[in-house]
């Protein structure tokens, strides 16, 4: 089949091609202003960094960044949190989504207790690719997390997993040395506009295994120092002595790659809610489409008792949040509130629910962009 | 994006200052919304640097890019068509442009998809196709049902 197979009207022709053009000509280039803002955000993340780098002498690490008023506060990480069986959550009907622990093999049935409020649209399904291989091999791995951000996650962090399999490093940029042992890594350098603080590194621990670690506001040096000290004995790499200043997040349970989206709508006000079973790891994880949390620098606020990190940079008339209950990971995306106070509310009627929603207002394929943290981004077809 | 495609800079800020403009173009056409074209834009620029040593055509890689982040906008870009609704009377000033602009914008983010690869980006039915990873009939059909919808309402 070729073009000429197709016919048009050439006036429509003409017309579509003049609108495409004069609207595309109203896009505003703002390179300037983009490059601006994108400074103004790593700057202040590099800021933040460099405080906390400052001070990991410390044994007890306070990251000072603005707008960061409840720095003490922590997100609910640990994976010795009291999760309730698949029997339990279920009669969990009524608890609030902030609050109430899911297990990462349930899903959360997400519902809201407003009267003005309804359900648009609910989905569930698995990412595409929810186990690591060569093709991917940052899918679905389960890692070491380090924090160095404290409980906003605005610092350093570094993650390291393993692919039980040999993999091509000639696909990363550099030769690198991890202690004694050859290696390739990525680094963004940091005269570039949109990433600065990522630093991806691979290297063969042995025939047939790979090791990675992928880092955000580390210097490529300080990311090979700590790769240099890892140890791979078990599923997951592992340090025996953090540095000082960071944390280890614990490994969430099994089964990762199921998401949830659901969309909220009171006819004027709109939130969307992304649950991923990866606990805090997900939000960490840069293949995680939905979960920017390695980026963002975000405040935390108490809505009922469960820590919300918010996003600090947001447009005003979008805000975003945070949060950890369980085995699931959860950002929500509001649009049309007046006050993040008004976000927060709504956020704190969402409620859990045994009944599966049926008042969806229009079908919404889902769509995965699989963000994979070393060999790159790859797409799956509309589900 | 246009003329882009023989882009060879090896410098990548030269490329940002370069294509970025044409990006935000594209993702503003596709998505309808200038603030959501932009963010996807941004991202699609994230994706490039990441593989900047591996890419051998950046242009080709960042409007693909483009095209499947817009595609993946389409929750945030419900949400966006109803906060541009109030403001996009006077786009352009050209009234039948802008009464045709909301009329694409109002058409499923496949059919937007292929007319604005079509009309705007000048690429033929195979390579929309092979772009978006769909039979070259199932390109034809999509547009095909947008104009039929668009030729109804078009000033």
């Amino acid at each position: 089949m070729t073009d000429s197979d197709f016919s048009i009207d050439e006036q429509v022709e003409a017309h579509l091609r003049r609108t495409l053009s004069e609207v595309a000509l109203t896009t505003p280039f703002a390179i300037t202003q983009a490059r601006s803002e994108l400074h103004r955000t790593n700057h202040r993340v590099l800021t933040m960094a460099a405080g906390v780098l400052l001070v990991a002498g410390a044994v007890g690490l306070v990251v000072i960044a603005e707008q960061v008023d409840e720095p003490s506060q922590v997100l609910d990480v640990t994976d010795s949190d009291p999760v309730p069986t698949p029997a339990e959550a279920s009669n969990q009907a009524g608890g609030r989504l902030l609050s109430t622990p899911v297990r990462s093999d349930v899903q959360p049935i997400i519902t809201i207790e407003r009267t003005d409020w309804r359900v648009a649209s609910s989905e569930s399904g698995a990412a595409a690719e929810s186990t690591p291989s060569t093709g991917c091999p940052g899918c679905g791995a389960r890692r070491l997390v380090l924090n160095g951000g404290g409980s906003n996650f605005g610092g350093p962090l570094f993650t390291a997993w393993t692919l039980d399999a040999v993999y091509d490093l000639a696909r990363l940029d550099q030769l690198v040395m991890v202690g004694a042992v050859e290696g390739r890594a990525n680094v963004s350098p940091p005269s570039t506009p949109v990433v600065q603080m990522r630093v991806t590194i691979g290297w063969s621990i042995d025939a047939n295994r790979t090791a990675f670690v992928d880092a955000s506001r580390m210097t490529p040096e300080q990311a090979l120092e700590l790769a240099a000290q890892l140890t791979f004995e078990g599923d997951i790499p592992a340090l025996a002595t953090p540095p000082v200043g960071f944390e280890k997040i614990g490994q969430s349970d099994a089964s990762f790659g199921e998401q949830r989206v659901v969309r909220l709508t009171d006819g004027k006000r709109s939130l969307d809610v992304f649950a991923t079973n990866e606990g805090v790891h997900g939000l960490l994880n840069w293949r995680n489409p939905f979960a920017h949390l390695f980026l963002n620098v975000t405040r935390s606020r108490i809505v009922d008792g469960a820590v919300v990190l918010v996003d600090v940079d947001d447009a005003p008339d979008r805000i975003g949040g945070y949060w950890v209950a369980g085995g699931w990971g959860y950002r929500a995306d509001g649009a049309g509130f007046g006050s993040e106070s008004e976000f927060l509310d709504v956020l704190g009627d969402l409620r859990l629910t045994d009944v599966p929603n049926t008042n969806q207002e229009e079908a919404m394929p889902l769509t995965y962009e699989q963000f994979d943290s070393v060999t790159g981004w790859k797409t799956q077809d509309d589900t | 994006m246009r003329d882009l495609g023989g882009c060879h800079e090896t410098n990548f800020d030269a490329f940002y200052e370069q294509t970025l403009p044409g990006a935000m173009r594209l993702g503003h056409l596709l998505t309808g919304s200038v603030s959501l074209g932009q963010e996807v834009a941004q991202d699609a620029m994230i994706a490039v640097h990441r593989h900047w040593s591996e890419i051998e055509n950046p242009a080709a890689y960042l409007r693909t890019t483009v095209v499947n982040l817009s595609r993946s906008a389409q929750r945030r870009l419900i949400r966006e068509r109803r906060h541009l609704r109030r403001h996009s009377e006077t786009l352009t000033m050209i009234p039948d442009v802008d009464e045709t602009w909301e009329q694409l914008r109002r058409l499923p983010v496949a059919q937007r998809t292929v007319l604005v690869l079509r009309f705007y980006e000048d690429m033929s039915l195979a390579e929309i196709a092979d772009h978006l990873g769909k039979p070259v009939g199932t390109v034809k059909s999509t547009m095909h049902r947008a104009l039929a919808k668009l030729k109804d309402v078009l000033p």
